[in-house]
């Protein structure tokens, strides 16, 4: 479903690659998790895979297809969630999901039908007539999830998608995201917590420093390193050198 | 390219960011607080009165040259002059910008994930900016349009042609700012170049707008608006007229177009034919010219990170982050340089056009007056003190006001810092202006005490009073900057009460003068209303500035 093909990505010449040589496949149907300490990399990753960076070097296609002039074809395949939440603060949520289904030309039953279920399954439905700039950040993310999933996309990319979610709201996105994935969709997310990772995904890559240093199941990881009882977190401070405290 | 899917753009970008309400927002408020309702009308009305004063000059400016036109042989020469003037200060105005509308602005990075082409969302953003810029043009066409009736007549070709040409003319001077920004952006491959676009802007848009200024000055007479010599005119500018309606034969065509209906079509034709090409060349690599940008962006993150660690007062790092937080923003920046800017270019305009070897003249008269110090005293006041760097201040902060209320800071060591950096923008550059301006008219020197003195007050209260309008109705939630500074009534407000301030001082100073007291006692009078008026004044400020952070 992803390949990443030896891409880099700089963003001075003096500076070292915020991604270096990047080589990653990724099979659909499977929830994979990007993890790495910060300034690692992640979001750099997924702004390239998303079509916002353009790569110095090396190629990325999604489901087949390359980016190529503005990656319309490809856009059109994938929802995107932010680390930071991308809106129009003075558009009330409903005009919002009207302005991404109109963009992805989504019917209109078919519309009706997506925001009223996942606006309840995220409990924002009471919200949605209220302007977007009044909302937490916390409500913002779950529109943003919303507006990602409104067109039913083949690939799910979110970047640190649990921050400033409740506990329930959390372990909705979990849940959408496993459910998503069984339907043979992909989901690609950064993380910085373990135990969502380790509940949640299929496979995870771990970049340091704008490497990959991981690519496999969490089993893989811990055969690989001679530890089969050692739990994620301690498995990724290993690899990434950090302190175990 | 999908014509529905640009409308959508521009409509969402319309209902999304309110470009034109921010403007009305604080009057909104003060009507819903149901305060200051007469304030209110008074304010509206003094800014009506402004507006109609610059429209009214400018009409009688072009009404005199339309008049000089018909006598030189060229019937629209008020007009044609207006074409020129409209497109290089639209062309100027947009150079600054149309990169944050095409690039820049927050919504852009939303549109970007979103399968769209990106001729749709240029499309799209060349609307919007056509929206937001286009009406400075009709500024200046329309009183040119207006007089140009009283010259040559009406008919309804002159009202067509008109029209046509308020609609058309911005589409030249946009779409040129709009190529070479994107230009300029895929030159420095995404970086900003704020020396080239905003210095040099700045610095052309005020020298323009003084070169008018001058222009009109120079051709009313004493006696009369439309009392002018114009044998005088015929004998000075005619030469220089007819170089420019030579040098400059686009725009004598567009003027032709109150009159010809060939020129109309051929006109439209011309300017959407480079609007069209503007907007090839922006489409193909947009999106690679949007990399660039956040690329830019992170790469000065990288940069910022090279620093080393140094220990400030808690002053000093206030200060030091209102200058990131103007250096954020181009906007920001473009206004700061230019209002600290004025003096120098006065001077060089006024070289330039001649205006100073008379003003050289008129000096020597007046130099004699015991009030000619005074006058220079309160010209610099104005020159410091009708700015919006203190009256947006907080406004530009935008979403980061937040952290405001979140660190442990009073609201004293805010105002404190915002202050003491306007100080330092404003007071140095005034006593060195005050400096040169009393050398260079042979003025005592020790009149520098009395006017350090005086001005120090006068920059605090003005400061103060503008900071504190800005921080009871703060407008944080902007996505274009152009909204916390140009579109903020903040500003306007902070000027008006400004000029009350001055005129205050200059009662207060020059009162005692005149009835015949000696200057001593109409310093201490005036240092008295400095000292009570800066206190008060930062006291308000303060009070304002704890209101808004508890709210």
């Amino acid at each position: 479903m992803i390949d990443f093909e030896h891409c880099t990505k700089g963003y001075s010449s003096l500076a070292r690659k915020a991604v270096n040589d990047l080589t990653l496949h990724i099979e659909g149907g499977q929830i994979f998790g990007f993890l790495g300490p910060n300034g690692a990399g992640k979001s750099t990753t997924i702004k390239m895979l998303v079509g916002m960076l353009h790569s110095d070097s090396g190629m990325i296609t999604i489901d087949g297809k390359k980016f190529e002039g503005d990656g319309r074809d490809v856009k059109s395949l994938l929802g995107y969630v932010p680390d930071e939440p991308l809106f129009y603060d003075k558009m009330t949520a409903y005009r919002h999901l009207n302005f991404i289904g109109d963009v992805f030309g989504i019917p209109l039953e078919e519309r009706q039908l997506q925001i009223d279920t996942l606006s309840e399954r995220f409990e924002l439905k009471d919200s949605l007539s209220d302007e977007i700039g009044s909302f937490s950040h916390g409500m913002k993310q779950k529109l943003a999830v919303i507006s990602a999933l409104l067109h039913s996309p083949k690939l799910l990319v979110l970047d640190e998608p649990m921050v400033g979610l409740d506990p329930k709201a959390a372990f909705l996105l979990k849940q959408t995201m496993r459910m998503y994935a069984d339907q043979g969709n992909t989901v690609f997310f950064s993380t910085h917590i373990m135990e969502v990772a380790q509940d949640v995904c299929d496979r995870i890559g771990i970049i340091d420093k704008g490497t990959l240093l991981f690519d496999g199941t969490v089993k893989e990881l811990q055969t690989q390193k001679g530890k089969g009882n050692e739990n994620l977190e301690q498995l990724f401070l290993d690899l990434t050198k950090g302190d175990k405290h | 390219m999908r014509p529905k899917i640009v409308l959508l753009l521009v409509r969402s970008f319309l209902q999304g960011v309110k470009p034109f309400q921010t403007y009305f927002a604080r009057m909104s408020i003060m009507k819903k607080h149901g305060m200051n309702r007469f304030f209110t009308i008074l304010l509206m009305l003094v800014l009506a009165f402004s507006f109609l004063i610059l429209e009214g000059m400018l009409a009688v400016n072009f009404y005199i040259y339309q008049t000089l036109g018909a006598l030189m042989g060229f019937p629209y020469l008020g007009v044609f002059l207006s074409c020129l003037v409209g497109f290089f200060f639209l062309f100027i105005f947009s150079l600054t910008g149309v990169s944050s509308v095409l690039y820049r602005s927050k919504d852009v990075s939303l549109l970007m994930t979103l399968p769209l082409h990106g001729s749709e969302i240029v499309c799209s953003r060349m609307v919007v900016a056509y929206g937001l810029y286009g009406g400075i043009y009709a500024l200046i066409v329309v009183p040119a349009l207006v007089s140009s009736v009283f010259v040559q007549g009406f008919s309804f070709m002159y009202l067509m042609g008109s029209l046509f040409l308020l609609v058309i003319g911005p589409l030249l001077p946009l779409s040129l700012g709009m190529f070479f920004s994107s230009l300029l952006l895929r030159l420095a491959k995404g970086k900003q170049l704020k020396l080239l676009e905003e210095v040099f802007s700045t610095v052309c848009l005020l020298g323009f707008f003084l070169l008018m200024m001058a222009s009109f000055t120079r051709n009313v007479g004493e006696n009369s608006l439309v009392d002018v010599d114009y044998q005088a005119m015929m004998m000075t500018l005619a030469p220089l007229l007819e170089d420019l309606i030579a040098q400059f034969a686009f725009f004598s065509f567009q003027s032709s177009t109150l009159y010809s209906t060939t020129s109309l079509v051929l006109n439209l034709v011309a300017s959407l034919l480079v609007s069209f090409l503007v907007f090839m060349f922006i489409s193909k690599g947009y999106q690679h010219s949007f990399s660039l940008v956040l690329s830019s962006k992170n790469s000065r993150l990288h940069a910022f990170k090279k620093g080393g660690v140094q220990v400030r007062t808690k002053n000093q790092s206030l200060m030091m982050r209102e200058i990131e937080c103007v250096k954020s923003h181009s906007v920001f920046v473009f206004e700061l340089v230019g209002e600290l800017l004025v003096p120098l270019i006065l001077i060089g305009v006024y070289a330039v056009t001649g205006v100073l070897g008379e003003l050289e003249g008129v000096v020597e008269l007046v130099a004699s007056s015991p009030y000619f110090m005074y006058g220079i005293f309160f010209a610099m006041a104005l020159f410091s003190n009708m700015s919006m760097l203190s009256s947006t201040s907080v406004s530009r902060q935008g979403s980061l006001f937040v952290l405001d209320k979140a660190l442990p800071l009073s609201a004293k060591d805010l105002v404190r810092a915002k202050l003491s950096l306007h100080i330092v923008l404003v007071y140095i550059p005034n006593i060195i202006y005050l400096t040169l301006a009393l050398l260079y008219f042979d003025v005592e020197l020790v009149n520098l005490l009395w006017m350090a003195c005086l001005s120090f007050f006068i920059i605090i209260t003005c400061a103060a009073l503008s900071l504190a309008v800005d921080y009871s109705h703060p407008v944080l939630d902007w996505t274009l900057p152009q909204q916390a500074m140009k579109s903020n009534l903040n500003g306007l407000l902070g000027l008006l009460i400004s000029l009350v301030t001055i005129v205050m001082f200059a009662v207060v100073l020059l009162g005692p003068v005149l009835l015949g007291l000696p200057g001593y006692i109409a310093f201490a009078l005036t240092l008295l209303l400095g000292l009570g008026g800066s206190y008060w004044s930062v006291k308000v400020c303060i009070a304002k500035a704890s209101g808004a952070l508890c709210r």
